[in-house]
């Protein structure tokens, strides 16, 4: 009866783990749209500068970084799909995401400075396990 | 110490060039953060704990780096890189990597 209980209690956990999962992450992305409007203003170019924007100033840089991982569901797709080959979708939004996330931690960081702009930015991902990713942004202030 | 991940600094001339500064810091995962870790990626989402980790990491290896080329006189680095990667056992890398130059205010 018991082994029974487990073997049952297993899946449910999981499956309430990546609904849970679900509804934080539209929760975050509803967070994050909000957060945008307050660093609208800024500027963010790969380019190293900015016409009429590069006004002297002390030089500086500016980061931004986030550790995401999937729910299990996606895990779930995702191992099946690397089977079969094609684009892995149930992975796209949560990376998708994730950079959207960092990008902003480091235009919030770059308006607590002052700036008007970032150039020269760039995007790093690193896999930290088998399914969590460090988003990585950094760039130079503009003021 | 001004540092850009641009070549050059706008107002400000490079009037020398002190050569390549690089700082790097070797991080293992804390068990409990990496067992809390496990659980929370059953739902997916950001991990704080590795976040501020490697937040952290990334930190030490700049001032690192800015050590080394306030050693060697600089005022500045430019072309700030940085890399990451994961090395045996679960442990992350942090490479921070520059030009140190002396930089004076454009006349």
């Amino acid at each position: 009866m018991t082994g029974v209980l487990i073997q049952l209690a297993i899946p449910l956990v999981l499956i309430l783990a990546a609904a849970g999962g679900r509804v934080a992450h539209r929760r975050r992305g509803a967070h994050i749209e909000r957060r945008r409007a307050d660093v609208a203003h800024i500027t963010l170019s790969p380019r190293p500068t900015l016409p009429g924007l590069d006004e002297p100033r002390h030089g500086e840089l500016v980061v931004g970084s986030v550790v995401m991982g999937a729910d299990y569901i996606r895990q779930v797709v995702g191992a099946w799909r690397n089977v079969i080959g094609g684009e892995i979708r149930s992975f796209t939004p949560v990376l998708d995401q994730a950079r959207a996330e960092s990008s902003l931690r480091m235009l919030e960081a770059a308006n607590a400075k002052g700036a008007v702009g970032v150039v020269n930015v760039r995007f790093e991902a690193v896999r930290i396990n088998n399914n969590a990713s460090e988003l990585l942004s950094y760039g130079t202030l503009v003021y | 110490m001004q540092l850009v991940n641009t070549e050059t600094i706008p107002g400000w001339n490079i009037t020398e060039v002190k050569g390549l500064v690089s700082g790097n810091t070797i991080r293992a995962k804390h068990l409990g953060r990496d067992i809390g870790a496990a659980f929370k990626n059953m739902a997916g989402g950001e991990l704080k704990a590795y976040t501020e980790l490697l937040a952290e990491s990334r930190a030490e290896a700049t001032s690192r780096m800015v050590a080394e080329a306030q050693a060697l006189g600089a005022s500045a680095i430019v072309n700030v890189r940085f890399t990451t990667s994961t090395v045996a056992g679960g442990a992350a890398e942090m490479y921070a990597y520059g030009t140190a130059v002396v930089a004076v205010p454009a006349p």
